[in-house]
């Protein structure tokens, strides 16, 4: 089944796929990903979805898939310094896109980024002057709107929402204020509204202004101040893990004590 | 080393309670940060506060998060306004070279573990100039090396909370069933179809009323599982706190990655992973021939045959006790 084309609304949602992580080839949309584009959906807002490529002629594949789940818009910022640049770098990037766009909530799954990092929604979050509240396990509207029918949820402002996030030990329940930088666990619900249908796909067929290409000089920023000599992620270098068996307990105190 | 706590305002008795495993462990300073906010669950708007005041008192090479949550939380943004990396479930290596031989590379240097858990990412604080904030995973309680003598007390003046700062207020909170498995240094996962995994259950169970002798023991379980599900309270009877046994099925995937601890036994079928550091070990902990199962996954560093159940329990024990 199809879902309504005409379901976007007044709360918009930017989702930031691969939590903002630099992409240099096609890579496919991350389940995390799939799973905040379809929280949002469920609570009816307008999702823009953002991906950062450092290098030019990247098939769009997890653009393409994320329109299938249903996103209003894509944005793919492509720009060659961004393939050199660390995580202060990409954040600018991201931080100057979303200050055109001005969402309501930017939302990111904490294990989309391939290299375990997840570090530039953190950036974002300080440059925006946002709060930052990763690991999301629940979403719901604030008391006072539940009874809302899930239609009118688009209209529902950002600080309507309430989110439940692990904090050490403690099950948080948090009003979430203003363009929030929300990280989204793989296994969040969202509590209040109805689940859509496991077959929902599109909400309609992508138009072509659905996807919008843009270089960092459409943000008004020069290469230099993103390119840096050091991602200041490390270098990489083998790890060796050599495999061992054994069937004695006392051996294996003796090889990890 | 320096040790930074954030904390609503201390009494001496609880200063003392606080510093003396703080002096235990090594710590040269403690930077003490009190305010009536910090009470609360982390929270970068409200401790990042006392973070800012201690790297302005105390310019770090390092700021390491212990295990437990708090650096996934207040590190990216710490990070951000140092201009730092962030380096999760880090490990480190120390060289004891002079400083010739060093050649510009600093003595101590962080290490992660990339996700294909093949390759791993190294950052030398002396060659990027800039702090390095990480969080490290949990680990076995080395003996103590330090006293409480030796630690001075340091209470950092903060400025004031900055005004029209976003907030995510604290509605309400509650206890994660979960809480106590993320600072397990010794984990064993077990899976629930499997028959293993009652009579590790029994064999748990075991133990634990073996320590309890004395101590006031913890309602029955209503069914065998229950004691594991999410996490064998161990500490309740006088075992190793740094030992967890938990359902791999009833535990939420997002706990399980917030788990980072030295030591990973993965009984039987179990095939749930947790974060890993360099350091960390997996064992695959199996009840029949493994030569009959073909290769294990990537991620196993050894490959245990086990006799009984009571084995895998006492192992996890014995591991999990201070050296």
């Amino acid at each position: 089944m199809t879902a309504p084309a005409e379901t976007t609304g007044a709360t918009k949602v930017a989702v930031l796929l691969h939590a903002a992580a630099v992409m240099r080839g096609p890579q496919p949309l991350h389940p995390t990903d799939v799973h905040v584009i379809r929280l949002w959906r469920q609570l009816g807002a307008e999702i823009v979805v953002l991906e950062l490529l450092g290098a030019s002629g990247v098939a769009p594949r997890a653009i393409t898939e994320s329109i299938e789940a249903g996103v209003d818009r894509a944005v793919r910022v492509v720009a060659e310094p961004l393939g050199a640049a660390d995580a202060h770098g990409t954040g600018l990037v991201v931080e100057r896109y979303l200050r055109t766009l001005n969402p309501d909530v930017v939302a990111f799954g904490v294990d989309a980024d391939p290299d375990g990092l997840a570090d530039v929604p953190g950036v974002v979050a300080t440059r925006l002057g946002a709060a930052y509240v990763p690991g999301a396990v629940e979403i719901a509207r604030r008391s006072g709107n539940e009874d809302a029918a899930p239609e009118t949820a688009a209209a529902v402002p950002a600080s309507a929402f309430e989110v439940v996030a692990d904090r050490a030990g403690v099950l948080a329940r948090l009003a979430l204020p203003a363009r929030a930088v929300v990280g989204f666990e793989a296994e969040s619900i969202v509590k209040g509204v109805p689940p859509l249908p496991a077959e929902v796909t599109p909400r309609g067929p992508a138009t072509p202004q659905a996807i919008r290409i843009m270089t960092l000089y459409d943000l008004g920023l020069e290469p230099t101040l993103i390119r840096r000599g050091d991602d200041l992620r490390g270098s990489v270098e083998a790890a060796s893990r050599p495999l061992v068996t054994t069937r004695s307990a006392e051996s294996l105190v003796t090889l990890l004590r | 080393m320096f040790a930074l706590v954030a904390t609503p305002p201390l009494g001496n008795k609880s200063l003392v309670t606080l510093s003396v495993p703080l002096a235990a462990a090594g710590a040269d300073k403690l930077l003490l940060c009190e305010a009536d906010e910090f009470g609360g669950p982390p929270d970068d708007a409200v401790a990042g506060r006392a973070l800012d005041a201690a790297v302005a008192r105390i310019p770090p090479v390092l700021v390491l998060f212990p295990a437990g949550g708090t650096g996934a939380v207040l590190g990216p943004p710490l990070a951000a306004r140092l201009g730092a990396p962030f380096a999760p479930w880090s490990d480190f290596v120390v060289s004891d070279a002079d400083g010739k031989s060093l050649r510009g590379r600093g003595r101590v240097q962080v290490l992660r573990l990339r996700p294909d858990g093949r390759t791993r990412r190294r950052l030398d604080p002396a060659q990027i100039e800039r702090p390095i904030i990480a969080t490290v995973g949990a680990g076995r309680c080395p003996p103590p090396t330090g006293s409480e003598r030796n630690l001075e007390i340091d209470v950092l003046p903060m400025a004031p909370p900055r005004a029209n700062r976003p907030v995510a207020r604290v509605v309400a909170q509650a206890p994660s069933a979960h809480e106590a498995l993320p600072q397990a240094a010794v984990l064993v996962l077990v899976a629930d179809g499997d028959s293993a995994t009652s009579a590790i259950t029994a064999a748990w169970a075991e133990r634990t009323a073996g320590a309890a002798r004395g101590a006031t023991p913890s309602p029955a379980p209503s069914s065998p599982l229950a004691s594991l599900a999410p996490l064998a309270p161990a500490a309740d009877f006088g075992l190793p706190l740094a030992v967890a046994v938990a359902s791999a099925d009833r535990t939420p995937r997002s706990v399980l990655a917030a788990c980072c601890p030295e030591i990973v036994i993965r009984v039987d079928s179990c095939t749930a992973t947790t974060a890993r550091s360099p350091r960390t070990l997996v064992i695959r902990a199996t009840s029949s021939d493994p030569g009959g199962q073909g290769p294990p996954p990537d991620d196993v560093d050894v490959v245990w045959w086990f006799g009984s159940a009571a084995e895998v329990v006492d192992l996890a024990l014995q591991l999990g006790a201070r050296p």
